[in-house]
């Protein structure tokens, strides 16, 4: 193998050959210099000035939020817009990370690795799978690095207090499984409904978090429900929907845990002669606002999630400053957007905040 | 090689009924038509009334010609030898250049233009990409359609917009307008048409064949691969950029994600319509069976009240069984003609050589 020397005088030239693997590897290098060698440099300062009390300076504070997805989705731009609005309001130092593989726990738990890596104060992690991230955020814990999860791990469902033998200093987002619950008490309330069908999203767990809790509280109310698989695809989910609403004259509720199908149900419900269906859906975008505003949804469960963003950085950063951590979760969800309020929300929306 | 010369020099010997059989049983779409009729025999049993219902009709020609109109230009593809993971991406950013055309003031059939446009210009990078770069279309166009995306949502944040396109026009383009059937069987079917005549009657789809058959053989005897690779890609996004048309129509909003695992359909209706993956062998026809037989088993199975959590594992079952009774079938057409079993692709170009003018 030859040597590549550096410099240019009387060096031998690159060839051709290694341009690929020198070029790759400087982008590498500056990849890891962005994500790990600047905030251990922040890192290393952080222990030198304190303020007179002792306290930490807001400056020497650095929180890294570690989410699902990138920041570019309609989701996480507003979460990101949130963390990053709090980091501006408290002066700290702040990062986000995401891995490449959005939906991968594994990916998820390398990119908490990274972010310990970089020694920051606090992390935000995103509770994709809270359970096959624990042994990580041990880690992070046992490196002296608070750790918030977002969303909470334990619903209010089944504890109403934080639980504290968690190894987080918080919790915050939307409870899951509540909006599941207030999916299915909403819809028997207020729409009369007795059979439910709630429309899932093979392999994602947010959505089948949602689904088995609906299910549960209808199933404990005496009314009917069921789940029905459905593809990304909105021509195949509608067409689905289409047939499932001829097949089950009985249910007169669909809700859909994903945003995108509820579009494609609106055109079931045409295409099946069933007009009367009602639509409940979780998570919002323009097409959901102008259903609800038309009528064609019956309303929105929203989480918030701007909150979602800001909120993790603001609990990390007191609690590395003052010490303080809340009893219970913090939750950002669920909430109903419906006829009443979908005006004042409408703006929101597409100023990427709610 | 004798496929691309054949065309031109051999005289088809006039035919006899067992030589018109015999062609019959090599057609790669005979198993495809056998799996249509078992499909849908299987669910008009299962549930006649609900089965045999305009309704149902209507959901199945949606769902078949909606990948059809990919699979169908992606067949062309893949009988090349190449295959174009960047169609769903590209489903996605064509309903964009639609939407930015409309808001920068233009007519709505030049948004549709630029729609349409957007995905033969992707396909043109993606196939003197292949080509020049030497490396498998699997690898270039995995590259594409990761940075397609990464754009997408840099570009609109994420965020699923209202297209507000004329409704006249989209009515025209997706409507159901034959007699409730959606206006993309149209396209489907005028594609193909126009893709089958293109493979059976041109000596472009000749060499289509021989590419995927061996390509430095149709190299060397005068096929202009590169130029024919690069064609290829473009009809490829021109099939997904028309689907991501249709659907923005249909929907009247276009979405970051939308065609997000897109091309996992689309292999599989190809397969199911008899294509091979290694190129070669194929055809539009087959293509088409495949999406009818696969809208079939979707609607069936939700028609016969398939449990929801068992769906899409009962459709990728149906799948399996479709293309492994395909793969049986074919197997043992060359037994019930007394030849070694072998060969039964690789006579599949002859076939279509035969039939050239």
């Amino acid at each position: 193998m030859k040597t590549v020397h550096s410099g240019f005088g009387g060096a031998p030239k690159l060839r051709r050959a290694y341009y690929g693997p020198v070029a790759l590897a400087a982008v590498s290098l500056a990849a890891l210099a962005s994500t790990v060698i600047a905030p251990a440099v922040g890192a290393q300062q952080s222990g030198a000035s304190t303020m007179s009390g002792g306290l930490k300076e807001a400056s020497d504070v650095k929180i890294i939020y570690v989410g699902c997805s990138a920041p570019t989705t309609f989701f996480w731009a507003r979460v990101t817009r949130g963390a990053q609005e709090a980091a501006n309001n408290l002066g700290i130092q702040y990062q986000y990370l995401y891995p490449q593989t959005s939906g991968d726990v594994t990916a998820l738990n390398q990119t908490v690795e990274q972010a310990i890596a970089a020694q920051p104060d606090g992390i935000a992690v995103c509770g994709l799978d809270p359970n096959a991230s624990h042994s990580v955020i041990q880690r992070a814990v046992d490196s002296g690095i608070a750790v918030v999860l977002t969303p909470p791990e334990n619903s209010i469902t089944t504890s109403p207090l934080r639980d504290q033998s968690l190894p987080y200093i918080g919790q915050a987002g939307a409870d899951e499984p509540s909006g599941g619950v207030l999916a299915a008490n909403s819809a028997i309330s207020r729409l009369g409904s007795k059979s439910i069908v709630c429309t899932q999203s093979q392999a994602d767990t947010t959505q089948g978090v949602r689904c088995k809790n609906l299910l549960d509280t209808a199933h404990a109310q005496g009314a009917e429900a069921q789940v029905q698989i459905v593809p990304n695809d909105i021509g195949q989910s509608a067409d689905i929907m289409t047939n499932f609403l001829r097949a089950h004259p009985e249910v007169d509720t669909v809700v859909t845990t994903n945003a995108d199908v509820a579009q494609g149900v609106v055109q079931a419900k045409d295409q099946s002669s069933r007009p009367e269906v009602h639509l409940v859906t979780f998570d919002l975008n323009d097409n959901v606002l102008a259903g609800v505003k038309n009528g064609t949804i019956d309303y929105a469960i929203d989480q918030q999630q701007y909150w979602r963003g800001y909120i993790p950085v603001l609990l990390l950063t007191h609690y590395v400053r003052y010490k303080l951590a809340m009893a219970n979760n913090f939750l950002t969800g669920p909430n109903i957007i419906d006829k009443s309020n979908v005006d004042a929300v409408t703006n929101l929306v597409a100023q990427a905040i709610r | 090689m004798a496929t691309v010369a054949s065309a031109e020099v051999v005289e088809a010997p006039p035919r006899t009924t067992s030589m018109s059989i015999r062609a019959a049983l090599l057609r790669p779409e005979l198993a495809a038509v056998c799996g249509l009729l078992l499909t849908f025999a299987i669910f008009a049993t299962l549930k006649p009334t609900l089965f045999l219902a305009l309704p149902t009709a209507i959901t199945v020609a949606s769902t078949a010609s909606e990948l059809g109109i990919v699979a169908v230009c992606v067949t062309l593809l893949m009988i090349s030898g190449n295959f174009d993971l960047s169609i769903g991406a590209i489903v996605g950013f064509s309903g964009y250049g639609a939407l930015y055309t409309l808001r920068a003031g233009y007519p709505p059939v030049v948004a549709i233009l630029v729609a349409l446009g957007c995905g033969v210009l992707i396909g043109l990078i993606n196939g003197f990409l292949v080509v020049t770069t030497r490396l498998h279309s699997f690898i270039v166009t995995m590259g594409t359609m990761l940075m397609i995306r990464s754009l997408l949502n840099v570009l609109v944040q994420g965020v699923p917009t209202k297209l507000n396109l004329d409704p006249r026009l989209a009515n025209f383009i997706a409507g159901p307008n034959l007699g409730g059937l959606r206006m993309s069987l149209l396209w489907f079917g005028v594609l193909v048409v126009v893709t089958s005549v293109y493979l059976l009657r041109t000596p472009q789809g000749n060499w289509n064949y021989a590419m995927g058959q061996n390509r430095t053989a149709a190299q060397n005897l005068g096929v202009p691969v590169r130029a024919m690779t690069i064609f290829l890609f473009c009809v490829s996004g021109f099939g997904a950029a028309l689907l991501g048309t249709l659907q923005a129509a249909r929907f009247d909003s276009v979405d970051g994600s939308r065609g997000l695992g897109l091309e996992l359909y689309v292999i599989s209706v190809i397969v199911v319509g008899g294509a091979s993956l290694f190129g070669g062998y194929g055809s539009t026809i087959g293509t088409m069976l495949g999406a009818f037989i696969f809208a079939m088993i979707q609607s069936g199975l939700v028609l016969s009240g398939a449990p929801g959590f068992y769906f899409d594992g009962l459709v990728g079952l149906s799948l399996f069984i479709a293309v492994f009774l395909n793969e049986w079938f074919l197997r043992n057409v060359d037994r019930f003609r007394g030849t070694p079993s072998t060969n039964t692709r690789a006579s599949a170009p002859q076939q279509s050589s035969e039939a050239a003018p």
